[in-house]
């Protein structure tokens, strides 16, 4: 496949792009094989004296393509999967149809090797960068380490259903191997996430559950809870989760190495009409499951809200490869650690490392444990909110933070208080590097 | 009583073990054992109701709701003790003469001299100036000031200098309760006004020439329009239905430019009942999530939060976008268009938005106009059908602005719940009677103390640190968007549920960032101190070298005591350095001991009321380590007592 092939209109002139809580601005509109850009004629009808205004759109960001035409022109809505939505009033009614089913062709391209992160090469950055900057075995070896010199201690483990079937089928391996786990005396959880129901019904199909016969010294639970409580509890359990390097490494460890499958997950997000069987926002709940941890104990993460969207945005639609395809093997047969730049490497540039870091944080040796009542639990403003409103008073409030955190230190404060009115007023400077 | 259990709402299984005493002010449960002997104080005037529940094998349970949202389940061991108790409160909670209230006993050991200055820090007259009047279009009117045309009024109010007594008395007749159009607040810079008043009666046809030569005086004492606005804040049905008992709203065809506008605030009836489902909501065992947002969504709480806002929205645009002069009422003019009137002040003028302009202004639209705070909060046994929560309710427009302008406020969110917690408490007299009137009769002034100089001796306690007086958000009128995407509404837990504390954040960034400003201050003022030596020693260096090496050694002895030096220099005249250094508790007698507290359950007062168990959870514990100066920390203890309190006898 060419991207050629799927570009029918590359270009179209005095096209008025326009978005919540901005001026529209006319200029020119141009489709590349993997972006969208929107340049305002410079003298022209922007506002005077800002010079060009330019918009870059990734366009595997966009979820859904809406057209509607009148007369001789037409009008597109593009809804992004950052939530992100812009309307575009083209001139010429082929023009809108060429440029809207152009955008629908790039944005369901599904091969990942086709993606824009095997294309992306930012100057500032090395491909081998970032991705082994968590290797598992140093992660095991600290633990194994720790219950040396400190005994044994409880421990979390993950896997998928035994595989029971109608017939009740054992398997003396795997009764062995949770055997190891504990001492004779000892007992241990097994946490079903799935309704009792649902697993019962697992066995039809191959699956099910452990019977208390054959794994004499586990309590088997049934909680209604996903895989992502996994990586939440180690927020909660454990400081080094909660730093920068730390909750990168979680992400890495939890969610991306144990092949959390991102690629059928975030493929679309919630305009989409798709609606693909396999995609569900699991990791935008993990995220926001770690803001309402942010709000309730705002010293303990060393991270800000900022990093939360930052990685939203990236598992849905990202010049880096992180979190490209559904597991170790496919990354390895797409190459992605050799051809592609890891988010992490972007992230921990000391100028960029800056930008995600909390004002407010100072280590908390202890458990972090959450309220869970309802009265507790917050909308998630910054997220869903992002481009329906301004966020200028906030903004502001927490430009006010880091200036009294931090003292005055001008540079922080210039890059942290305009975080998300910047980056909507002048979408060029959010996508950069991107070029 | 001995042996009493008090119950933790979030998990029955947390109770303790304690003493229950009732005395003259107070219910006081004291928990055995523990070192930092922790109390629970409940003021009498706190308690909305009482409920003996049945008994069961482990007592006899008594729950009593508070006003200011506490919820106490106790367990009692014998059923005839807590018949007993509960009788006794009933009586205690439902006090029927002014006299038998706290702020009559309430000794805070000032002397008469500092009791008068308390009660002058809120001048009205002074406040009149500075909104620039009198002056060319408004002066002071003295005709009510036996009484005699309205008792529920001031005996002074700003009124147009075209309104002579007659027309004013006129007008006063065909108005509900004689309560006739005075000024609530003149933006001067366009000479746009603010007027208030209560429902006209008109009935279906009757007219007031006086009532419509007042309106035309208001619509002429702002050159610059041509137009009056008359906003009706009740629902149209309610308005039309008050004309079939001669009351009503105003014709259009009869005054002379007016435009007419409804916005519907429902009446104190809607509004308590409203309360009462969101409190039920509240009080859930562990609730679901869609338990907990029907419930809110149905009690309909946030929906009469946000048309009040909208109606001060409105308000404040006509009077600061247009330039058009309000009168606002509703039906007695004293519940809806206080609310409405102080909500749109508070958009338009920054200086309400101070922590003294705050006080002012709810001197001015709420205890100078007669709102009815003794029936409103049932202070005095009286009808439950007039308690309402309508202060509560403008006291929650300000919290859910400062959640969105969080740069705009001088004052904190613990202020508001101190001032609503008071409004109830009955400590301070700023609040009793229904009217002016009243408290004179009372002699209120002389006998009781004022809150807001109490507020005001605490107000480091009160500050937002977020708060510049040159930042952006502190300047002109706060523009609210009202579209709901951009204005979000929001559940105050921090009100609703504030005694849970295991509901709220385990950290409070204004507090740090407090601590942090008041360092960084100190930390400025002990630098300068110490150039200014640096500077004379090097002065007298060079001007005596002879006696150099004592100069030196007195050098080191000053150096030693810097600190206190420097303060006793700073503006807020510090005495000492621990009890300049960023303490939150300047009600703990010990005051060397109050170290930073940062964490929410131990977030300090000067009531010891406000101060209830905290819980020790872990990742709490730490925090109050969480000192910027790194020095010596201690936990604190929920017991700290206002010295004001002596009542606790055992």
């Amino acid at each position: 496949m060419e991207f050629s092939e799927l570009i029918k209109t590359a270009t179209v002139e005095s096209v008025v792009l326009s978005c919540a809580g901005l001026p529209a601005v006319k200029g020119t509109l141009c489709i590349t094989s993997h972006q969208l850009l929107h340049s305002s004629c410079p003298g022209g009808d922007a506002q005077p004296g800002t010079g060009t205004v330019e918009l870059w759109l990734l366009i595997r960001n966009v979820d859904a393509v809406e057209k509607r035409l009148a007369g001789s022109s037409g009008t597109i809505t593009l809804r992004c999967k950052d939530l992100k939505v812009l309307q575009l009033e083209i001139p010429g009614m082929e023009e809108c149809l060429n440029i809207a089913s152009s955008i629908e062709a790039l944005s369901s391209v599904d091969s990942v090797m086709m993606m824009y992160p095997f294309f992306y090469r930012p100057q500032s950055l090395k491909l081998e960068e970032g991705w082994h900057l968590f290797p598992l075995e140093q992660y095991f070896q600290q633990i194994a380490s720790q219950v040396s010199r400190e005994g044994r201690h409880p421990v979390m483990l993950r896997s998928s259903q035994p595989l029971m079937g109608p017939n009740r089928k054992r398997c003396r391996e795997d009764e062995m191997l949770l055997g190891t786990v504990l001492d004779e005396e000892d007992r241990g959880f097994i946490i079903d996430t799935r309704s009792a129901q649902a697993a019962k019904q697992a066995r039809m199909t191959g699956g099910g559950t452990e019977p208390k016969s054959s794994y004499p010294q586990w309590k088997r639970l049934h909680r209604p809870l996903e895989r992502l409580v996994t990586a939440l509890a180690q927020v909660i359990l454990d400081p080094s989760c909660r730093t920068l390097v730390g909750f990168q490494g979680l992400l890495e460890r939890e969610w991306i190495e144990a092949g959390h499958p991102f690629h059928l997950r975030c493929s679309r997000s919630a305009y989409s009409h798709a609606r693909l069987k396999q995609e569900a926002p699991l990791f935008l709940l993990f995220l926001d499951c770690v803001w309402q941890l942010s709000r309730q104990f705002p010293f303990s993460l060393e991270f800000s809200e900022r990093l939360l969207l930052t990685l939203f945005d990236n598992a849905y639609a990202s010049v880096y490869g992180t979190f490209l395809c559904n597991n170790e093997k496919e990354r390895c047969l797409c190459k992605v650690k050799e051809n592609t730049h890891s988010l992490w490497a972007w992230l921990n540039q000391p100028g960029e490392r800056k930008k995600y870091l909390n004002p407010l944080y100072s280590h908390n040796a202890l458990v972090i444990w959450p309220s869970v009542e309802p009265q507790s639990i917050q909308l998630w403003q910054g997220l869903f909110f992002r481009w329906v409103r301004s966020s200028q008073y906030l903004d502001e409030a927490w430009t006010e933070i880091q200036r009294l955190a931090e003292g005055n230190e001008p540079s922080v404060k210039e890059s942290a208080g305009k975080r998300l009115s910047q980056s909507l007023s002048a979408p060029a400077a959010r996508t950069e590097n991107e070029r | 009583v001995e042996n009493v259990r008090l119950l933790d709402r979030l998990s029955s299984r947390k109770a303790t073990l304690g003493t229950l005493y009732l005395t003259a002010t107070h219910v006081i449960f004291v928990e055995n054992g523990s070192e930092t002997r922790k109390e629970t104080w409940v003021l009498h005037s706190q308690i909305s109701s009482i409920e003996k529940q049945a008994t069961t094998a482990t007592g006899c349970p008594l729950l009593i709701r508070c006003k200011n949202f506490q919820v106490i389940q106790l367990v009692i061991p014998q059923e005839r003790d807590c018949h007993d108790v509960y009788i006794s409160l009933i009586r205690l909670a439902r006090p029927v003469k002014y006299e038998e209230l706290y702020c009559f006993s309430f000794n805070p050991k000032l002397d008469k001299e500092e009791r008068e200055q308390g009660w002058k820090l809120v001048d009205l007259n002074e406040e009149y100036n500075r909104m620039g009047v009198p002056n060319n279009y408004w002066q002071i009117s003295d005709v009510n000031r036996d009484y005699g045309v309205c008792d529920s009024y001031p005996t002074e109010m700003y009124v147009p200098k075209s309104a002579t007594a007659h027309i004013i008395v006129g007008s006063s007749k065909f108005r509900s309760r004689r309560r006739f159009p005075a000024l609530s607040y003149y933006c001067k810079d366009n000479n746009a006004s603010i007027c208030r008043s209560s429902q006209p009666l008109s009935g279906f046809s009757a007219r007031c020439l006086e009532d419509e030569q007042m309106l035309q005086a208001i619509r002429k004492a702002n050159p610059g329009s041509d137009f009056l606005y008359v906003v009706d804040t009740r629902p149209k049905l309610n308005a039309m239905a008050n004309r079939a008992a001669g009351k009503g709203y105003e014709n259009e065809d009869n005054y002379s430019n007016i435009k007419f506008q409804f916005i519907g605030i429902e009446n104190i009836h809607v509004m308590r009942n409203s309360l009462q489902k969101m409190l039920e909501v509240c009080e859930l065992k562990s609730p679901s999530m869609s338990d907990f947002l029907w419930g809110l969504e149905n009690s309909g709480w946030l929906k009469h939060i946000k048309a009040i806002m909208d109606a001060g929205i409105f308000i404040a645009k006509a009077v600061a976008e247009e330039g058009v002069s309000v009168l606002v009422h509703c039906s007695d003019g004293w519940d809806r268009t206080a609310q409405v009137c102080s909500v749109a002040s508070l958009l338009l003028d920054p200086y309400y938005r101070t922590m003294k302009g705050f006080m002012v202004l709810i001197e001015k639209d709420w205890v100078s106009f007669g709102h009815k705070f003794n029936h409103r909060y049932g202070n005095l046994d009286g009808d439950p059908k007039e308690i309402s929560p309508v202060i509560d309710q403008f006291i929650e427009c300000v919290w859910q602005l400062m959640e969105q302008f969080p740069c705009a406020f001088e004052f904190n969110e613990r202020f508001l719940i101190h001032i609503q917690h008071h409004i109830y408490s009955c400590q301070f007299g700023n609040f009793l009677c229904n009217s002016q009137k009243e408290r004179r009769e009372l002699k209120i002034q002389e006998r009781t103390y004022s809150l807001w100089a109490h507020l005001w001796k605490n107000r480091a306690d009160y500050l937002n640190p977020l708060y510049r007086p040159d930042h952006s958000q502190t300047q002109g009128t706060l523009r609210p968007r009202m579209a709901p995407c951009n204005f979000l509404y929001k559940f105050w837990s921090g009100m609703y549920n504030r005694f849970e504390k295991g509901l709220h954040p385990r950290q409070s960034v204004t507090d740090y960032l407090m601590a942090v400003k008041e360092e960084t201050q100190q930390l400025e003022e002990e630098l300068e101190v110490l150039r200014e030596r640096l500077a004379n020693l090097q002065k007298s260096q060079l001007n005596d070298n002879k006696v150099k090496t004592t100069q030196q050694d007195r050098s080191k002895q000053f150096g030693l005591s810097t600190s206190n030096n420097s303060l006793a220099n700073t503006p807020q005249e510090y005495s000492s350095d621990l009890k300049s250094f960023p303490s939150r508790s300047p009600s703990q007698g010990d005051e060397e001991d109050s170290a930073l507290i940062l964490t929410q359950d131990n977030l300090k007062s000067s009531d010891p009321d406000l101060s209830a168990n905290s819980d020790q959870e872990s990742g709490v514990e730490d925090l109050s380590c969480r000192s910027p100066s790194g020095g010596g920390c201690l936990p604190s203890e929920d017991s700290g007592k206002d010295s004001d309190e002596a009542v606790f006898l055992a």
